[in-house]
């Protein structure tokens, strides 16, 4: 047997023997057979969901690499699947163009009791969903429960447990799914709280949500997709397959989902504003990595591109045909090198201090070719409260082996170091750390693994002492990223996200009293305060923090990159009087 | 001969036992937590926790498996993950993407293939023979993501004379089509000649010269048709592994096929998915190998009668 392998692609031969003139004969040609099948196999995909005829003009044109999730707002947690919810969905309130809140289909910002724990809100009148009727005060009361719900899986429960009553509500459903299970019958809702009891309706367009403690941040929880409102005749209707037949508030309706290969939405009849969506609708290439995007951007085919490519990067940026279409703007994510401060040698903060003066970020921002920017601290630059005067450490090859000697390593030592294999940054970037380190004595093994494995690893309990990580916000408060990844009260066996599982109690405590602080000047003061500390503790070292780039057309507008979400796709439109607009393919 | 087929298929259904043994065991072993991956990274512990009580993950793994046999046997091969979709819905969806282009590119294979190989056996150890031979070595050299990427760059992106990628209508399917004809035709060509040359020297194809049937004849009527007959098994479970994902291809072209379906599955850890392609890859090779043999028997009546 001979084998040919090209990758996943195998072709298997096998050389028989000769055969006799008198019974050689094929029936049939094998050309023709082919050419058949052939036939038949593209008969097969014009039913496979391809439209009858070609895309409107008006229609902007993207591509995604993967398929998304999900498009319904309780599941969807990702920042490819935010910007098509958006179209979609509307939530209480969004964001400026900044990270400042305002109201979207709230009538105004909420009204905040002395206490902060209660937030009255009014809802705008005349708002309806694609399905015609008209979005009430129960909608999001349900929307809220819905998410807090454990049967309906939401990834961001989490986020509004601390409404009053939430942990009871919860309690009676898992009770009724147990019921369901055990007796084989269908889950319905019978175990008393039937509703959450800090979700008080107080008219058809009013109500009021009551949270245990009072907490600043609360109201950019409100803000997520997840608190979008969805209408119960919608949800209950399709059942778990409310994912792919949504029904919000949004501009846009979904009127195609072929898994895997496109998404098309169409303008919503029922939208609440006059005159938008000002685009007859939006299409969604699924599939291609970032190489593709670009050929086919560069090629007029799509409209706007998240990312340059790591090999177009300098040539796009220095070219002045693409030079005024390209935004840039730095991204609210830190990547850190994760040091678990329960493993030896990292539970001598000497040596973590050490790993923080070996690296010299400014060679891996180098290497990135200026696609981020070097961290100095846990903050990244779009999150208030982020400190432009923090010192973070220099690359001082010296001073880090004096750490190590004082700390009896003078001889260094090795480790795995773990990071995500599916990215080019990281890649460089543990690169460069492993040359810094060996240069005062630490020997890394480098350990690409997938993302899932990667989380894994670094989210168990002494699971490894080293490994790159990264964290984007939820919102944009300090609380997200503090208090979410350096709190030691909230470290756990596994799935932890305090993978460096740091636990200072001055920090622990100071946290405490920030999510408590209803000053929010005051709070942010505070949340400097533990940045600085936790910076001296180094827990991690501070790597890096990404610069997004968006390419866009010359005909498109409306288009500015935001602080908070990757996209604001409803905010585009076409500008047919641009002189490049007819050339447009 | 039924006896036998259903000896053969019952080896088969055996085979696939086993593979979704092996793949089961090995998704579990790698460690990555289904939660995460159904979640997110930023999920919190304890909405993890209900996630996997929710999705029956905190069973032990032999129920896991158990359960994923039931559903398999009656068709279900469960949901994605990461989608909630139905694989078998997925898998289903992008076949005629990958039968397409696997048909498209077989066709390459033998219409180039076969006359090179033809050819060459007849000019054998001639200049043409060695000049084949040459780009014949070339073909099989090149790698599929190399010649892919430079085809998408010179033809369609440069020139503009084939869409870069995506797939909207049958132009998407040229350019990977070709790709993935030029590495196979040159493996082919080979094939056909080393198969050729073992005929050309039988006595019937002498016995054909004598008979005075010109060269054209004896080459196609007789010697190809023989020569043909071992090329089938060689054809048929290539065709199979083809159908199960065009993995490479499919990337740089963005096709939506079952190819790049497993790679994304693999890439995100998504169990249930990769457990469904695989499967269903290996069931296309256990079936070919079933299909390949009868037809054997029926074109070669001489293994009939041993």
């Amino acid at each position: 047997m001979i084998r040919a392998r090209r990758g996943f692609e195998t072709l298997t031969t096998e050389t028989v023997g000769s055969g006799d003139p008198t019974y050689g004969a094929l029936p049939v040609a094998p050309g023709v057979l082919i050419a058949l099948a052939l036939l038949g196999a593209l008969g097969g995909l014009t039913g496979c969901g391809r439209d009858a005829g070609p895309s409107p003009s008006n229609t902007l044109r993207l591509a995604i690499e993967t398929d998304i999730d999900s498009l319904d707002p309780a599941i969807a947690y990702d920042t490819v699947s935010w910007p098509m919810v958006r179209l979609l969905y509307h939530g209480l309130l969004d964001y400026d163009d900044g990270t400042n809140l305002v109201p979207w289909l709230a009538e105004e910002l909420p009204t905040i009791s002395e206490d902060g724990r209660k937030y009255a809100f009014r809802l705008k009148r005349g708002v309806k969903f694609s399905n015609g009727r008209e979005v009430t005060a129960a909608d999001f009361i349900y929307s809220l429960e819905r998410v807090l719900d454990p049967a309906t899986l939401s990834p961001g429960e989490s986020f509004f447990r601390h409404i009053v009553g939430a942990r009871e509500f919860q309690d009676a459903c898992k009770q009724d799914g147990e019921t369901a299970r055990e007796t084989q019958t269908e889950r319905e809702r019978v175990t008393e709280p039937l509703h959450v009891a800090g979700l008080v309706e107080l008219g058809s367009h009013a109500f009021e949500v009551n949270i245990a403690e009072p907490d600043l941040s609360f109201l950019n929880v409100l803000a997520m997709t997840f608190a979008y409102a969805v209408p119960r005749e919608a949800v209950e209707e399709h059942g778990e397959d409310f994912f792919r037949n949504p029904v919000g508030t949004g501009p846009f309706v979904l009127t195609e989902w072929v898994r895997g290969m496109r998404i098309r939405f169409s303008p919503n009849p029922h939208y609440f504003i006059d005159g938008e969506p000002r685009l007859d609708g939006v299409s969604v290439m699924i599939g291609g990595d970032t190489l593709v995007h670009q050929m086919m951007f560069e090629r007029g085919e799509l409209d706007l591109k998240e990312g340059i490519p790591i090999p177009d990067f300098v040539r796009i940026t220095t070219d002045p045909k693409w030079q005024p279409y390209t935004a840039t703007a730095a991204d609210s994510r830190t990547v850190y090198l994760s040091m678990n401060c329960e493993m030896e040698p990292f539970t001598d903060k000497r040596v973590r201090q050490a790993m923080n003066y070996a690296i010299d970020r400014g060679r891996i921002v180098k290497m990135l070719t200026g696609r981020c920017v070097a961290a100095r601290g846990v903050l990244p630059p779009p999150m208030p409260g982020h400190d432009p005067d923090m010192p973070g450490y220099a690359h001082d090859p010296g001073k880090a082996k004096q750490l190590l000697a004082e700390a009896g390593l003078a001889d260094g030592f090795s480790l795995p170091m773990w990071f995500r294999s599916d990215t080019g940054y990281e890649r460089k970037a543990a690169e460069v750390i492993q040359q810094d380190l060996a240069e005062v004595g630490v020997e890394v093994d480098l350990r690409p693994v997938a993302f899932a494995t990667l989380c894994d690893i670094m989210a168990k309990r002494r699971g490894a002492e080293l490994g790159i990580f990264g964290w984007s916000q939820d919102y944009p408060d300090p609380s997200n990223f503090l208090d979410v990844l350096l709190n030691g009260e909230r470290i756990v066996e596994v799935n932890c996200n305090n993978a460096a599982f740091y636990s200072n109690p001055d920090v622990n405590d100071l946290l405490r009293v920030a999510a408590k602080e209803t000053d929010a000047a005051a709070r942010l003061r505070i949340y400097q305060q533990v940045e600085r500390m936790i910076v001296d503790d180094a827990p991690w070292v501070f790597l890096y923090h990404p610069v997004r780039h968006a390419l866009r057309q010359p005909w498109l507008r409306g288009h500015s990159m935001h602080p908070v979400w990757p996209q604001r796709l409803e905010k585009l439109w076409f500008d047919t009087e641009d002189p490049q607009w007819e050339a447009r393919p | 001969m039924t006896k036998r087929l259903l000896a053969r298929v019952g080896w088969g259904i055996v085979t696939l036992l086993g593979t979704s043994v092996i793949v089961f065991v090995i998704a579990h072993a790698i460690p990555a937590d289904p939660a995460v991956t159904y979640a997110g990274p930023q999920a919190d512990a304890e909405t993890l926790d209900n996630i996997r009580r929710e999705m029956g993950l905190d069973d032990p793994l032999w129920q896991q498996y158990l359960r994923f046999l039931g559903r398999a046997a009656r068709g279900d091969l469960g949901r994605s993950y990461v989608t909630q979709q139905p694989v078998i819905d997925a898998i289903m969806l992008r076949f005629p993407v990958t039968l397409a282009l696997s048909l498209g590119g077989l066709a390459i294979w033998l219409a180039i293939g076969v006359p090179l190989g033809v050819l060459t056996a007849r000019w054998r150890d001639k200049p043409v023979d060695r000049i084949v031979l040459v780009l014949c070595m070339i073909g099989i050299s090149l790698p599929t993501f190399w010649l892919g990427r430079l085809l998408q760059f010179q033809l369609a992106y440069r020139a503009g004379l084939f869409p870069v990628g995506g797939f909207a209508s049958w132009q998407h399917l040229i350019l990977p089509c070709v790709t993935l004809g030029t590495v196979g035709a040159g493996y082919y060509a080979r094939l056909v000649h080393s198969n050729m040359v073992e005929v050309m020297n039988q006595d019937y194809i002498r016995a054909a010269r004598a008979k005075g049937l010109s060269e054209t004849k004896v080459l196609f009527k007789h010697a190809l048709r023989n020569a043909f007959i071992p090329l089938l098994t060689v054809i048929g479970m290539d065709t199979a592994a083809l159908l199960g994902g065009v993995v490479f291809t499919e990337t740089i072209f963005a096709l939506p096929g079952v190819g790049s379906l497993a790679l994304q599955a693999v890439q995100k850890m998504d169990v249930p998915m990769i457990m469904g392609t695989v499967l269903f890859a290996a069931t296309l090779v256990v079936v070919a190998n079933i299909v390949v043999d009868l037809v054997y028997r029926m074109v070669d009546p001489r293994i009939q009668r041993q």
